[in-house]
């Protein structure tokens, strides 16, 4: 199924524009909605929200996205009511507010052509309807509306539509008009809508500004009347003050282009502007592509600059110099870690509600910063973290209330810089691991684990693949699902993951992430002529090979012994003289190699864009002599032995 | 019925489309010329393991991880390397490869005249790849969907690529 075209031919521009900052409207409502009070809901707040949706309706309309359009509007609806404080607010309100953010998010992914299917809207719409006649709310209200000073007479067709329009609507009394250039229109009118549906007729004859409606009955304002002209921002670029400062409504695409063009932001987007610019600097919008283009760049400079110290010796300043725009590049890709924080809330509260729990979320160093490419990829460990800390370490109120704690629970989410590394810890005070239960799953499972085994041991079961799912461990103890696919994931990025837990007083799991993955430390190892880069993270030792140590075991392969332990050894070259101890996930394996090169930092290039995965090998390298060299995914390699030894070539 | 609805889909694309031509086994293949990168001399590659014989590994074009498939051994087993070797880089399904034929001859322009259905191989061979012949003199061209023909399945280059049908 493909979106319908769009009204504009020349959209395409205009339609990632409104992509973007749809995007960033939405995501700014929900911030806005999840802090939100019911008991005293923040007038600014609601009005944020209002002018972050009309910003949203009045783009849809401009490209043609009509059930954009009509979702918005009855939410601006809503929200119309709420900010005016006709009706308090409900967390009923909020919630549907929440859903249908979610709904105009998919409705966007769909013209956008990211979601397959237009989201069926007909459910949250009814919802919001129903929202806006609840509660105390004047089935009708009352408007006085004048519009004018006309800037030129109006056709009498057009006039007569839009008045006999508004009969249709409700009521319309004592019209005046005085339809020349200069004059002014005038009616009351008494209609079951709210003044966004009034003023939405309206303006499909006059333009905005010349609109003044007045609310001549309901129930009282809270908020200083929308009419009262606002003083103009910037009265050398808009010369005519807006009748409301979150109303706006472009009447026609060129008035759009043309403000675009001049400069002119909507008031909306400069209060957004406004709020995001405090605290940071101008900044401008880079694409991801472009991005990725000048650190491939810089990857290549590095290399080059390599080459060169090769063939005539060192350039003390060139390398300088190369290190320093590589890091001043790489910098430019690092993300606050916010970007994946920032969906915490959302879900904490979506779950405490599933689950009937309270919890609080608590969240610091969301400043901290990471790769791009980290922040992506750590985004779903962090989500089955958060979701495991609710859903089974918190306890149920009652519950929290009998172990002498406060009913509602606490989630942490703390991020940190240590060196070269990113630590991320997630912390609730829930029950804590329940030791006995894993202990007796264990055995139930057949794992050799002595009773009296330190705790650290007996919480790393937990990350044992199918030790832990929802029917077993679970609904006593607590927490483990998918912990081995987290563990994993975390493993895959050259991090690892740690617990720590208290019976009763709750458990924190610790992830530590290296900050890039464009460039890892490694070292170089040359078997058969051929150079194979090791990632520095997974290299325990590498030592000379006495012969006596390096024994052959029926059908197993060979080991080595390395002072009490056996491993398993997977020969790269000819020589059997030096070995490279590296370790996985707890496992070891030695690596017979011809030669050690040298450790050095490497840019990290994906195999997959023009080929794809190759087993054992992570991803490739350039080195200083511009030949391809391969980087060996180590997990694979330790976790293969057995299965005879792993050859690379 | 088949043959008549690719001769018209031949007939019903732009006139005069240009084919870059290159010898395999005996025989001279046709790719379109927007699919060609640029031609290079023959550099060894890294080889990568696990891989079948006929992906030669990878070389760094300019910064990108590009793989070389040699198509002499994938269609007659055997291959040498010289000076004369050399390789076409390829974009292709947004992916950059490089293929290594026996030689590279020329540009053509083929006129719709000139393009003719293939005739049907039946079962036996996997021919997919064939959308037509074309005639250049008396040289017989073998037009290659030069994309369905690398993103294909036993060319093991790319994972699950959904198949045009």
């Amino acid at each position: 199924m493909k979106p319908p075209a769009s009204r504009i031919g020349d959209a395409g521009a205009f339609q990632g524009i409104f992509f973007e900052e749809a995007d960033e409207h939405l995501g700014a409502v929900e911030k806005l909605l999840l802090v939100l009070d019911p008991a005293a809901p923040d007038a600014e707040a609601l009005n944020g929200i209002f002018r972050a949706v009309h910003s949203i309706k009045g783009s849809a309309g401009m490209l043609g996205f009509e059930e954009i359009v009509a979702l918005t509007h009855v939410l601006e609806n809503l929200l119309d009511v709420l900010r005016k404080k006709e009706r308090a607010l409900t967390r009923a309100d909020v919630d549907a507010l929440l859903r249908a953010g979610d709904v105009v998010k998919l409705q966007i992914a769909f013209r956008r052509g990211s979601h397959a299917a237009a989201p069926d809207k007909e459910a949250i719409e009814a919802e919001v309807r129903a929202l806006v006649d609840a509660g105390g709310a004047p089935a009708r209200r009352r408007f006085s509306v004048t519009l004018g000073p006309l800037a030129e007479a109006m056709e009498g067709a057009t006039l007569q539509t839009m008045l006999d329009g508004l009969a249709t609507m409700g009521e319309l009394e004592s019209p005046q008009i005085n339809n020349i250039a200069g004059g002014e229109v005038r009616f009351s009118v008494s209609l079951a809508g709210g003044e966004a549906d009034l003023k939405s007729v309206l303006e499909l004859v006059v333009s905005p500004e010349q609109i003044r409606i007045e609310k001549t009955d309901g129930a009282p304002r809270g908020t200083p009347t929308p009419s009262a002209p606002q003083p103009p921002v910037e009265p050398a670029r808009e010369p005519a003050p807006l009748a409301d400062s979150g109303i706006e409504l472009f009447t026609s695409a060129s008035a759009w282009r043309e403000r675009r063009r001049a400069g002119g932001r909507r008031e909306s987007d400069r209060q957004i502007e406004r709020e995001r610019a405090q605290g940071d600097a101008s900044s401008i919008r880079v694409s991801v592509e472009k991005l990725d283009r000048l650190v491939n760049l810089v990857g290549e400079l590095v290399i080059t600059e390599a080459m060169l110290t090769q063939q005539h010796g060192a350039f003390p300043e060139l390398s300088r110099h190369t290190r320093n725009l590589q890091e001043a590049v790489m910098a430019i890709r690092m993300v606050p870690i916010s970007a994946v924080f920032s969906r915490f809330p959302r879900l904490v509260r979506e779950l405490s509600q599933r689950f009937g729990k309270e919890v609080e979320i608590k969240m610091s160093g969301e400043t901290t910063e990471l790769d791009r490419g980290m922040i992506e990829k750590i985004t779903d460990p962090l989500t089955h973290l958060v979701r495991n800390a609710v859903d089974h370490g918190l306890e149920t109120p009652e519950a929290r209330r009998a172990a002498g704690k406060p009913a509602c629970g606490t989630v942490w989410l703390s991020a940190s810089q240590r060196g070269g590394s990113i630590v991320i810890e997630v912390r609730d005070n829930g029950r804590g691991l329940d030791r006995s239960r894993i202990l007796a799953k264990a055995a139930q499972r057949g794992m050799a684990i002595a009773p009296d085994a330190p705790d650290r041991e007996v919480w790393q079961l937990i990350f044992e693949p199918g030790f832990s799912t929802v029917d077993t461990v679970t609904d006593v103890s607590g927490r483990g699902v998918g912990m081995d696919v987290v563990r994993r994931n975390i493993h895959v990025l050259g991090g690892k993951v740690d617990l720590a837990s208290k019976a009763g007083e709750g458990m924190s799991v610790t992830v530590s992430v290296p900050l890039t993955l464009a460039i890892i430390d490694a070292m170089t190892v040359g078997a058969n002529g051929k150079t194979y880069v090791l990632p520095l993270a997974s290299v325990v030792e590498s030592l000379k090979v006495e012969p006596a140590k390096l024994r052959s075991i029926a059908g197993h392969g060979r080991t080595l012994r390395v002072r009490e332990d056996y491993l398993p050894v997977h020969q790269l070259g000819k020589s059997e003289s030096i070995a490279v101890v590296v370790e996985s996930e707890g496992t070891r394996a030695a690596l017979l190699v011809d030669e050690l090169i040298g450790q050095q930092q490497v840019v990290v290039k994906s195999l997959e864009t023009n080929f794809r995965k190759v087993p054992g090998i992570s991803a490739a390298t350039i080195m200083g002599d511009g030949r391809v060299a391969l980087i060996l995914d180590t997990a694979h390699i330790v976790n293969r032995q057995g299965e005879g030894a792993w050859q690379p070539s | 019925m088949a043959a008549i609805v690719k001769e018209a889909r031949l007939a019903a694309e732009a006139e005069g489309r240009e084919f870059l031509t290159f010898r395999l086994s005996g025989e001279e293949y046709a790719i379109e010329i927007l699919k060609v990168q640029e031609i290079r001399g023959w550099e060894h590659p890294t080889a990568i393991a696990n891989t079948p014989d006929f992906i030669k590994g990878v070389i760094n074009l300019r910064g990108t991880i590009v793989p070389i498939v040699d198509l002499r051994i994938k269609f007659k087993g055997q291959a040498k390397y010289d000076q004369f070797t050399v390789v076409i880089i390829l974009t292709v399904a947004r992916r950059v490869m490089g293929i290594v034929v026996d030689a590279v001859s020329d540009v053509v322009t083929l006129s719709p005249q000139q393009m003719h259905a293939a005739p049907e191989f039946g079962a036996a061979a996997d021919t997919r790849f064939i959308t037509g012949l074309g005639t250049v003199g008396d040289r017989m061209l073998i037009l290659t969907d030069i994309e369905r023909l690398m993103t294909g399945k036993d060319m093991q280059l790319v994972e699950a690529v959904a198949q045009a049908t």
